[in-house]
């Protein structure tokens, strides 16, 4: 189990004095065109491990802004692929040459999108006088896989989730990328469904829309099933990556899942794409995360929850609050790098008992009544551990 | 309801709005002990208010809920007195105040102070 952390630049601190080297990260496609050079220094300074999310299910939506058409000019020599509105043009792609074309268009960005960054003549250099030992970064020495093409589906079925089949079938080597509403995993009948036509994939990425907003009584519903899903794939041996909900996601590696994507401080949230919104220039860095709960809090919430708790203070400093957000992203860095370790070495039963002891942590009423889904996961994951391997 | 409360609180050194990073409190005012007092309106939704009262006291000593006099019934005051939170009944006329709040034992000297600056700066 390893995270994928994906990369953007608000956070660039942690990405280039923080992030050991050789750890893995993944990058947006329209964010890589947007930002090759960062993207390629990031990459090679720490020789970082990557895929890249090649976003296709954004040509569904359209939109104007700078940062979405810039991407879209890769794609020029397919005339005709997007239409006024910059959306995909779903009878240019029925062609089967164009379908073809796209498909090779979208692997080949991932293929060569770092890899044709320049590099600096200072590097040749050093070549060319014999002063230098070093081996040169290659990017795709470092790509772990390669993603077809996708769209977000709504229903199994549907045109999209056809396409998607499509795609997947041409190489099976390459990845799938699943996104889709979250009401798709309440319906049983659709996890087979879903298993049983991607199964040539060498691996399976899913990214399920708003799979963060739940009720309670939901989380059956939802993460049950997903839990299922993942089980499904990795018995065919398919390699499976969580893309949001890591918090809770990291570990479903005792059901087969291999690896998390997640947002620095804060597990990613998959939202409803809004085309004419423009990507957040600012995160939210007003962030702490505290272990026993999973999750990073509010500054504030955070302060609280260490002064009413006197265990938690082990863990911090008494004045959290002003801690720099250097200091936060540091802690938040080595908690889940400590956290990914016992989830890699303890059997299921040790995990569970990890749970209980944090949570036994928290003392104070109130905050054991908040954060509580803490003990609806182990719960969640103990019926379904029973259901799987007794 | 900021009215009626600035209305019973209006010899003091008040604030509506006090900024305390991502969150603005409803009502803040020092009294003449120079303690801070926090105040979170509601008209209903008491429960909701819980998790703000409970942050508040970093840097208020006292803080409470104020919610409308029609919906005070439904306030279970022991759950306040069990966590030390004030709660205060606000009708037209006047501000009753049904449970005192005990002290903060959880009082951040700097975010209490920079609260005051704030309260101190904003009154007129």
């Amino acid at each position: 189990m390893k995270y994928y952390y994906r990369y953007f630049t608000q956070y660039s601190k942690f990405f280039n004095c923080v992030l050991s080297n050789q750890e893995s990260v993944y990058f947006d496609a329209s964010y890589l065109y947007n930002y090759q050079s960062s993207c390629y220094n990031l990459a090679s300074k720490k020789k970082l491990f990557y895929f890249i999310d090649p976003e296709s299910y954004k040509f569904q939506y359209g939109g104007d802004k700078s940062f979405y058409l810039n991407y879209l000019k890769y794609f020029e020599e397919l005339e005709g692929l997007f239409d006024r509105e910059n959306r995909i043009n779903i009878d240019f792609l029925n062609h089967s040459m164009n379908f073809e074309d796209f498909y090779k268009k979208i692997i080949r960005f991932q293929r060569t999108m770092l890899a044709s960054t320049h590099i600096p003549l200072d590097f040749y250099a050093s070549i060319a006088e014999g002063t230098s030992d070093l081996k040169i970064y290659n990017p795709l020495e470092q790509l772990k896989f390669i993603i077809c093409p996708y769209f977000e589906f709504y229903e199994i079925d549907d045109t999209f989730y056809k396409l998607n089949k499509r795609f997947s079938d041409i190489t099976p080597i390459n990845y799938v990328l699943l996104r889709f509403p979250k009401k798709i995993l309440s319906e049983y009948s659709n996890i087979d469904k879903i298993v049983n036509d991607f199964k040539g994939s060498a691996g399976i990425l899913l990214n399920i829309i708003n799979l963060n907003q739940y009720e309670i009584h939901d989380l059956e519903k939802y993460f049950g099933n997903l839990i299922d899903l993942i089980y499904k794939f990795a018995k065919n041996q398919q390699n499976v990556i969580l893309m949001n909900n890591s918090e809770f996601g990291k570990y479903f590696k005792y059901f087969g899942l291999n690896d998390v994507c997640s947002n620095v401080m804060i597990g990613q949230k998959t939202i409803d794409y809004e085309p004419n919104r423009s990507p957040k220039r600012q995160a939210n860095t007003d962030l702490v995360y505290i272990p026993q709960i999973e999750r990073s809090v509010s500054i504030t919430s955070s302060q609280s929850l260490i002064s009413r708790n006197k265990a938690l203070k082990k863990d911090y400093p008494d004045g959290v609050i002003e801690l720099s957000l250097d200091y936060r992203i540091q802690y938040y860095y080595e908690f889940i790098k400590e956290k990914i370790k016992k989830i890699n070495t303890l059997d299921f039963k040790g995990i569970i008992k990890e749970f209980d002891r944090n949570f036994k942590q928290l003392d104070y009423k109130l905050h054991q009544k908040k954060y509580k889904y803490v003990l609806n996961w182990k719960e969640l994951l103990n019926t379904k551990y029973k259901e799987f391997f007794k | 309801m900021h009215k009626y409360i600035e209305n019973r609180f209006k010899n003091y050194k008040f604030k509506h709005e006090t900024n305390f990073y991502r969150k603005r409190i409803d009502f803040t005012y020092i009294d003449e002990k120079s303690k801070v007092h926090a105040i979170e309106l509601k008209v209903k939704d008491w429960k909701n208010s819980l998790h703000q009262i409970e942050v508040n006291q970093l840097f208020a000593n006292y803080s409470y809920l104020g919610i409308w006099h029609e919906y005070d019934s439904i306030v279970p005051k022991s759950v306040f007195k069990k966590f030390g939170f004030g709660l205060i009944s606000i009708n037209q006329q006047n501000c009753e105040l049904l449970v005192k709040p005990r002290e903060s034992h959880i009082l951040n000297d700097n975010l209490s102070k920079k609260i005051k600056t704030q309260i101190i700066e904003g009154h007129y």
